[in-house]
């Protein structure tokens, strides 16, 4: 059998060659100067000379020769054919054992493809050209009794029955090559390739072969790269979706009404994640407003902030079996009582969910609130010109998981006035950090407000903001993020309107 | 993030230094997971050095709460910072755990 190898330099220097030629007599534009042109081509012609006398170099009666040479021809075929059509692991398996026995003219074959990595593209662990798995069997167990190191390395055996471990059972096949798969970060397997005669390998077919087994290699690299990416690709889409439908649940449209304002800021330090809040227009002018924050970020803290917000709409539908308007709802704290409920049989062990719930009844010109283990809620007294922190009680949920919640949860009943301010926000706002790693902390967000509680909602959330991200500037944000400013007009309507 | 377990005749003193994030809650977590834990009286936690808290490491101390609690179990910490303290706090769990300032009023528990 000739190199194939051969004839692709031939092949190239021949291509090179005409190339060379044709920027030297073709027109002159913006290419190489001639000089250069003429340099190539006479190299180039050497090189040709060279790769004749290497090529002609043992003439052979043309008849015979003829034969060979179109089996080259075939045998590169083949090598692109592994580079090209594989689809599967499988399928380049199958196609290397099949160019390998047709280039060697091998009488049998068989590939024992490493148990870690067939299963990939669904090979089998072994495949067989022309000998049973009992020949195959046998031949192993030959090969293991060889003074060689068996897996490692390519070899040639001229007369396998010359070896000792085929004495007692002499092999039909006296001809053996060994080329194993080797890949960067793992061995794939190894290729074996019998002729019943002895003395028929060579070291050319080795090296041809090794062509073979190199491009199957990397062919399945490649393709253990395109799933791997593609595999990304569709994590970063479903990350995508699931982003998308989380923004669905947060509320785009903030309920109205001429006695109050409110404006809101939300930010996921990933594509998704555990802050929620929520708003409900309660019948008698009543507003429900709602803040969480689940404990761990991402897809499973998303899964529970969704499913708290299921919760919030499930209670705050109203019962209609309620005697009276005002039953038809419950309390803040019955409310984070039954959310503890509902939750205990899908909250992980160690996750919790914190919350607080507020109930503005204008009417009554008063809020009631439950705070489970949420941040406290920062409130601006415009009669008393004062800016505090409410101080209550009340455990986050999914901590107790039995009936014992309820003595863990109160309400707190307050009355608003007109110019008052309630800023609502989770954990990500007064722990976000600065370049020192020191937390943005209750303190500074009292500030902002002592200084802007006379604007409006919209303008006070920019306020905090604004401080918020010169004080974490250069910071990734490690966790959500949520802000709710709420202000009541400074003139509130009559009660008529 | 440093867990260091100390037992004695009735209770065992585990120490902790350093930040008890999601990734040092893992050790905290295969510490408390023990089933000799059980036979103690007292786990006493020394919070001197736990500089910082996040809501993986109060998990793993909620996640064994109940279990404690049921094999009589007391869990103590003392020591504990005051921006450590405010985490507990906030949560509601200082009416869940006993949290005391000093590991003499840790041990008369």
């Amino acid at each position: 059998m000739r190199n194939p190898l051969l004839l692709i330099g031939f092949l190239l220097a021949l291509l090179s060659g005409g190339l060379a030629a044709a920027s030297l007599w073709g027109p002159h534009g913006g290419g190489p100067p001639p000089w250069l042109a003429w340099a190539a081509l006479a190299a180039d012609l050497g090189l040709l000379a060279v790769l004749a006398v290497l090529f002609f170099r043992k003439p052979a009666p043309a008849a015979v020769a003829a034969v060979p040479r179109r089996a080259e021809v075939q045998s590169l075929q083949r090598l692109v054919q592994i580079v090209q059509h594989g689809q599967t692991s499988a399928e380049i398996y199958h196609i290397l054992l099949e160019a390998a026995v047709q280039t060697a003219r091998a009488d049998a074959a068989w590939l024992d493809l490493n148990p870690d990595h067939a299963s990939i593209g669904g090979a089998d662990a072994t495949q067989y050209y022309r000998l049973a798995p009992a020949q195959a069997d046998a031949l192993r167990a030959g090969l293991r009794v060889l003074p060689l190191p068996p897996h490692e390395d390519e070899f040639i055996t001229n007369d396998l029955n010359l070896h000792p471990g085929f004495a007692a059972f002499p092999t039909d096949f006296r001809s053996l090559m060994q080329l194993p798969l080797r890949g960067p970060r793992l061995d794939y397997g190894v290729l074996y390739l019998l002729k019943a005669e002895p003395h028929t390998f060579d070291s050319e077919d080795l090296s041809v072969l090794q062509t073979f087994t190199s491009q199957a290699v990397l062919s399945i690299e490649n393709l253990t790269l395109n799933a791997i990416a593609l595999h990304n690709q569709r994590t970063q889409e479903e990350l995508k979706i699931a982003s998308e439908v989380q923004d669905s649940l947060i509320p785009k449209k903030l309920p109205t009404d001429d006695w109050f304002e409110i404006s809101t800021h939300s930010l996921a330090a990933k594509e998704v994640g555990g802050d929620f809040y929520d708003f409900l227009l309660l019948p008698g002018r009543r507003l429900a407003v709602i803040i969480g924050d689940v404990s761990g970020k991402g897809i499973t803290a998303a899964f529970h902030m969704a499913q708290m917000k299921g919760i919030f709409h499930a209670l705050m539908q109203g019962n209609p079996l309620a005697k009276n308007e005002r039953d038809r709802f419950p309390l803040p704290s019955r409310f984070m009582a039954q959310a503890n409920a509902a939750l205990a049989h899908c909250l992980e062990r160690s996750s919790f969910i914190t919350s607080s719930l507020y109930i503005i009844d204008y009417q009554q010109g008063g809020f009631m609130f439950a705070r489970a283990g949420h941040c406290h809620t920062l409130y601006y007294h415009a009669l008393r010109e004062e800016v505090f922190y409410f101080q209550s009680t009340g455990l986050g949920l999914g901590i107790i998981r039995n009936e014992g919640y309820e003595k863990h949860i109160n309400n707190q009943f307050y009355d608003y006035g007109p110019g008052d301010v309630m800023v609502i926000y989770t954990d990500g706002i007064v722990e976000a950090r600065g370049a020192g790693q020191e937390e943005y902390g209750e303190a500074r967000l009292k500030q902002r407000l002592e200084e802007c509680y006379f604007q409006g909602a919209e303008v006070i959330k920019q306020c905090i903001l604004n401080d918020l991200n010169s004080f974490t500037a250069g910071q990734p944000i490690h966790d959500d993020q949520t802000l709710l400013v709420i202000k009541f007009k400074a003139v509130q309507p009559g009660l008529a309107a | 993030m440093k867990v260091n377990a100390q037992p004695s005749a009735d209770s065992l003193l585990l120490t902790l230094d350093g930040e008890l994030d999601a990734s040092s809650a893992v050790l905290l977590d295969t510490e408390l997971n023990k089933p000799e834990l059980l036979n103690f009286r007292k786990v006493l936690v020394d919070c001197a050095k736990l500089s910082y808290i996040s809501s993986a490491g109060l998990g793993v101390f909620i996640s064994h709460l109940q279990r404690l609690q049921d094999n009589n179990v007391k869990l103590v910490f003392f020591n504990m910072q005051e921006k450590v303290f405010n985490v507990f706090e906030i949560l509601g769990l200082d009416s869940l755990m006993t949290i005391v300032p000093t590991q003499d009023a840790a041990l008369a528990v």
